[in-house]
């Protein structure tokens, strides 16, 4: 489980694209392919290597003017899946 | 707003649900 300290970090290879055929936003890897919402968007884009998953429940709480602990509740299992299936690492 | 996120991996045409409120 990913925690308040922990940095995530998009690995070598994957990438987020908008896919015009699809009209969305997904998630490359090599050989794999993932459908994105636009709140998965915007957590994914707050990944810059630098910010700690605490920092970027943050950021997204001070944008969305939600609930901070909801927030890391969802980004933990939204970002755990993709950990889980290799599309982000954390350091 | 602020909604729970989605994950939908494409395969083969199909899209299966990684992640969401209709994940389980």
């Amino acid at each position: 489980m990913i925690g308040a300290d922990d940095i995530p970090v998009i690995p070598r290879g994957v990438r987020m694209q908008f896919d015009r055929v699809r009209d969305r936003w997904v998630l490359l890897a090599p050989e794999r392919t993932v459908a994105l919402d636009e709140i998965g968007r915007a957590i994914l884009s707050e990944i810059d290597g630098a910010r700690s998953f605490g920092q970027i429940t943050a950021r997204l709480a001070a944008t969305y003017a939600a609930p901070e602990d909801q927030i890391a509740e969802d980004s933990r299992g939204f970002l755990g899946t993709l950990i889980d299936r290799r599309f982000l690492e954390v350091k | 707003a602020w909604t729970k996120p989605t994950l939908r991996e494409i395969e083969c045409g199909m899209e299966i649900n990684m992640y969401g409120p209709d994940s389980g």
